[in-house]
């Protein structure tokens, strides 16, 4: 066999298959004149000369026509488009698509050819080049195509890029062209970019090595980001943020599309990176601050803007870190600004007019700011609410930002815990009425959803009890049914503990109408009929159960609290007749009448003033305990006599703020006038004497004297000092009973741990101070229930059983 | 009860097979010609590119044997090309009925195989050609296989070739004697088949050079006249010798058998 004369028929052949004539060749002839030539051992020589074949012919023939595709025009145009650019788009268009074309021509040429070459070369391939080593000729031919064409310059100039560059050009331009609107033949960029997807940088065949990644990608990429980087600066100047978010979304899909249908689906996440980047994640802030943005957008009410915005920043990051900050900035400004206005509500009546200002006028002003406050949170809960199921997807961080943001608001609300227990207090005594059970449903609802956030839920528990049981004792609640509902679901949400003494309260009441009604037959069974008898209603309560200031009557000083109120013989009577009844059923107790808690009808004859031209006239009168006390010392007193304040006193025993409150309300208060007082003036006075006021004239029949400031209302200073001195006392039991359950059951600790296990344990009712709890574990010490452990390296603690 | 049908698996397959070897001898079906000389084979593309990629190639490209249905072979052998279809329908072939000797009929097999890429005849052929071998090195077949090996078949198929050269290195002092008289024809082949003469030759010197590397020790049993071969390297922690003849048991490193090397000229006694 003579090389020279086989490899001529080969060539030949070649030849023809590379101008497509190859139908009239045999492939056995072909491959019988490769496989002799191999099994001859001049498989190396077979190899170069076909590699040379095919430089040849790339270098000559496909290099021509591919060069002939870049008129000098269109390589001035690519190049200045990066510059200045504006050249005709249309003509540059044209031309690279017909560049595009014919470079994908080649390449599918070359493919066809060299796989048909392949075949007939199929015995090299596997013998000799598997036994060299070499890269399969199909392989080799392919670098060649990259070296011979891809790496060639048009008309042999350096300075311009070379094919495989001007290739990036004519792709990046149509896809310029394509965002700016244009249609473009995606079918024709796609074979290009396979082609790039088919060749490797170097003849290291691997993954990273590809020509679209080392080549095209890394330009795609850069350009794209400094496209959007300049479109964010265009749309932050010149949209507002929904139409940013808008056309943000959009350019996410239209990236996700191209990549699809126009380069290859591995560049989607990159590309989405780029526009995320440029457009999301340098812009969110920028965008969220801005004019237009998240603020602008929850005045405004825009749910679909704010959906975007959310939609956007979870994109790039699960926190949503910047809305979130937004968010939270936002409703503690307006949280702020809602205690700001509690605040100056409260404060309306200026400090210099204070003194002139009824004091209960200036107190229920207060009360009705800080119930406009809780009204106010809760609108601003629903408003917030509402954007997070219709805007944030019931997304679960940008919850936790808004309850967080609405605690610190509340919370920083030192009043908070008082005025959550007024807003319910009023709606058992007012709100309730007229209203469906579900509207109070959704009432009592708002109100657990309102403590939820209330950190001192033992300063609320505190209120809620004073509150409750002046509404128990004096009727005002209008549904027990909802007080128990009110009840249950603060067990639900608190807990046993919570609700216990609450429950008790209501427990004393059904009680106490037992009592009664049992009193009632018990005297009916004693036979004594006596027409003049006085009727009982009782209400015992327990001591512990119920809020110290409804059981005691906070005496100015504990002389007087020692002191027992006189009560007239009559009245001692029914008092004794009620104890004994009530020491039969119940043995052992102590009962303690609270002059100040219970209220008297009292029937009133006033005589004929002919001055006046008054008959004579009888009232029923509605009184407290102590005014009854009060009247019935004018009862003994001849017509004209009067009695001082301190006579008065003497004779009762009522501590004299008690005293004072109840003679304003006879003796002050215009339309209840039964006393008159001298001198004539507001406060009342030592000194001051009273008489009974004949000439008094009411339009009713019965008449109720209410005692000055009786309601629940907003506290004042010194009834707050002494709530907070309160609240001090059983936190700081709390915390004893905490650290000595925790060391009962641990024995020994150190004091860092039992810190922090006590603060664990008491989180649910009020967060405690770290001092007040060192304070309490010294006296723990002290009283021998601890003891410090000696030479142990940090300070900690010992149970002492 | 009907038969399950992994109990039929078994029989279906045997079935499928009949059906196909039965396609080859009725010449039904075909939708190939494959011609040699004056012979013609009916065969089915289906079958044959199934076993052989030079025929997926044939039939499948854009030159002529695609579009005619026709392919031509040259420069082989009719029978071998027969055997080669045989084999393709029948997943084996027979060697006793051809007119050339199996040895070397064999080794054109391999050839066959592997110009047409027909999968695993290439083995099948290497281990009839086994079978053959040793009974037939003093003979011109046996010459003339070789030398078809060396020349059509690729070097990287060394079953073939190591199947010859074992059989050669047992039989290499008869078949390279002296005076070249006894096997002309195999020296004439070897004197030829350069290739053939290298791995002969990088194989005896092999042996040689194991057989230079051996030292003599001698027994380490006080009095004991024994003395033995050994390859035994420095790398060699533990080299074990039990004497066979005073029945000493030794255990030594290298290091410590160089106390026993000695000079011996006579009769190796022991080899290890």
């Amino acid at each position: 066999m003579d090389f020279e004369q086989t490899w001529a028929i080969l060539a030949s052949a070649f030849t023809q298959i590379h101008e497509k004539q190859a139908s009239k060749l045999s492939f056995e002839e072909l491959y019988r004149n490769a496989y002799k030539i191999v099994l001859k051992k001049k498989g190396d020589e077979l190899y170069l000369r076909v590699a040379e074949f095919e430089r040849d012919w790339l270098s000559s023939e496909i290099e021509r026509r591919i060069h002939k595709e870049l008129p000098p025009q269109l390589m001035n145009a690519l190049q200045g488009r990066s510059s200045a650019g504006s050249v005709g788009d249309d003509q540059v268009r044209t031309q690279g698509e017909r560049f595009l074309r014919q470079l994908k021509l080649a390449w599918e040429d070359h493919q066809t050819c060299m796989s048909m070459l392949t075949d007939v070369l199929m015995y090299m391939d596997r013998v000799y080049c598997a036994d060299t080593r070499r890269p399969s000729i199909f392989t080799t031919a392919m670098s060649l195509f990259r070296d011979c064409i891809l790496r060639s310059h048009v008309r042999g100039d350096d300075s311009w890029p070379d094919i495989c560059g001007t290739l990036n050009h004519v792709i990046l331009d149509q896809i310029r062209m394509e965002r700016d609107g244009d249609f473009i033949d995606k079918h024709l960029i796609k074979a290009n970019v396979y082609m790039l997807e088919g060749l490797y940088d170097s003849h290291h065949e691997v993954e990273e090595e590809k020509l679209y990644l080392t080549s095209f990608e890394y330009e795609f990429l850069a350009s794209s980001a400094e496209f959007y980087r300049a479109l964010g600066d265009r749309l932050l100047k010149e949209s507002d943020a929904g139409q940013y978010c808008r056309e943000t979304r959009k350019r996410i899909d239209e990236e996700n599309d191209r990549c699809r249908s126009t380069l290859l689906e591995s560049t989607t996440p990159k590309i989405q990176k780029v526009v995320e980047d440029e457009l999301i994640r340098y812009r969110m802030k920028d965008l969220i601050e801005s004019e237009s943005g998240v603020r602008f957008m929850i005045t405004n009410e825009r749910h679909d803007d704010l959906a975007l915005v959310f939609d956007l920043e979870a994109r790039v990051d699960p926190r949503k870190p910047e809305l979130t900050k937004a968010l939270q900035k936002i409703i503690l400004e307006m949280g702020t600004n809602l205690n700001d206005a509690a605040q100056l509500g409260a404060a309306a009546e200026a400090p210099e007019d204070r003194a002139k200002a009824p004091a209960d006028k200036l107190v229920n002003q207060q009360t009705v700011a800080a119930l406009k406050w809780v009204e106010d949170v809760l609108e601003l809960k629903d408003k917030f609410d509402a954007m997070w199921k219709q805007s944030f997807q019931s997304d679960q961080t940008i919850h936790t930002a808004i309850m967080r943001s609405s605690a610190e608001f509340i919370n920083s609300h030192p009043r908070c815990a008082e005025y959550m227990s007024l807003f319910i207090d009023d709606n058992m005594k007012k709100g309730i009425k007229g209203k469906t059970e579900l509207e109070i449903e959704a009432l009592l609802n708002k109100a657990i959803v309102l403590l939820r956030y209330v950190q001192e839920k033992d300063v609320f528990e505190l209120y809620y009890k004073k509150h409750l049981g002046k509404r128990l004792l004096m009727g005002r609640s209008l549904s027990i049914d909802v007080e128990k509902q009110m009840i249950f679901r603060m067990k639900m949400e608190l807990g046993n503990n919570f609700t216990a003494k609450l429950e008790g309260m209501f427990k004393d009441m059904t009680l106490s109408e037992e009592l009664t009604a049992g009193y009632k037959g018990y005297v009916a069974r004693l036979g004594d009929a006596d027409p003049r008898r006085i009727d009982l209603a009782i209400n015992v309560l327990t001591s512990m159960t119920w809020p110290v200031e409804t059981t005691n009557s906070a005496p100015d000083d504990a002389r007087e609290s020692r002191l027992k109120t006189i009560y007239p013989p009559a009245m001692e009577r029914i008092r004794q007749g009620f104890e004994n009844y009530y020491k039969e059923k119940y043995s052992g107790r102590m009962l303690d009448w609270k002059g100040n808690m219970g209220t008297v009808d009292v029937k009133v004859t006033f005589p004929k003033v002919p001055s006046k031209g008054f008959k004579e006239r009888r009232h029923e009168l509605n009184v407290s305990t102590y005014a009854m006390l009060i009247l019935l010392l004018f009862n003994d007193l001849p017509s004209g006599a009067s009695l001082s304040l301190e006579e008065i006193q003497a004779r009762t025993n009522i501590p004299t703020n008690e005293l004072v409150r109840n003679l304003q309300s006879l003796a002050v208060a215009p339309k209840t006038r039964i006393l008159l007082k001298e001198p004539m003036s507001k406060d009342v006075k030592d000194t001051d004497k009273f008489f009974f006021n004949e000439g008094f004239m009411g339009k009713f029949h019965k008449v109720k004297i209410g005692i000055v400031s009786a309601g629940n209302r907003i506290e004042n200073d010194r009834e707050r000092v002494e709530t907070e001195k309160k609240n001090n006392d059983s936190r700081g039991y709390a915390i004893e009973a905490a650290v000595v359950r925790i060391m009962k059951q641990r024995k020994e600790l150190s004091h860092q741990q039992l810190v922090t296990e006590t603060i664990t344990q008491l989180n649910s009712q009020f967060k405690p101070d770290v001092n007040m709890i060192k304070k309490r574990i010294e006296s723990l010490i002290e009283r021998e229930y601890l003891e410090r452990i000696e030479d142990s390296p940090s300070s900690s603690y010992r149970y002492l059983a | 009860m009907a038969p399950n049908y992994e109990s039929t698996r078994a029989d279906g397959i045997a079935t499928l097979l009949t059906g196909i070897s039965g396609l080859l001898k009725s010449e039904k079906f075909t939708d190939l010609e494959v011609r040699l000389g004056d012979r013609v084979w009916n065969v089915h593309k289906s079958i044959v590119c199934a076993r052989s990629e030079f025929f997926v190639k044939a039939c499948n490209g854009e030159f002529r044997e695609g579009k005619e249905g026709i392919v031509e072979l040259h420069d082989d052998e009719p029978d071998v090309i027969d055997k080669m279809f045989h084999y393709m329908y029948n997943n084996e072939y027979d060697d006793a009925d051809t007119e050339t000797v199996p040895v070397l009929f064999n080794v054109r097999i391999v050839a066959a195989a592997e110009k047409y890429f027909v999968d695993h005849l290439a083995l099948l052929a290497v281990s009839k050609l086994d079978y053959y071998v040793e009974d037939s090195w003093a003979t011109r077949p046996f010459a003339d296989g070789i030398e078809e090996t060396y020349t059509t078949t690729a070097d990287t198929d060394r079953q073939l070739r190591d199947a010859f050269l074992e059989v050669v290195d047992r039989h290499a002092d008869e078949l390279f004697d002296k005076d070249s008289t006894r096997y002309p024809h195999f020296q004439a082949m070897a004197a030829k088949t350069v290739s053939f003469s290298m791995e002969v030759a990088a194989r005896l010197a092999k042996a040689e050079g194991i057989r230079r590397s051996r030292v003599t020790y001698r027994c380490p049993g006080a009095n004991c006249p024994m003395v033995f071969r050994s390859t035994m390297k420095e790398a060699d922690t533990s080299v074990v010798r039990k004497c066979g003849k005073c029945g000493l048991d030794s255990n030594y490193s290298w290091d410590k058998w160089q106390q026993f090397r000695t000079i011996f000229d006579g009769t190796v006694i022991e080899t290890a």
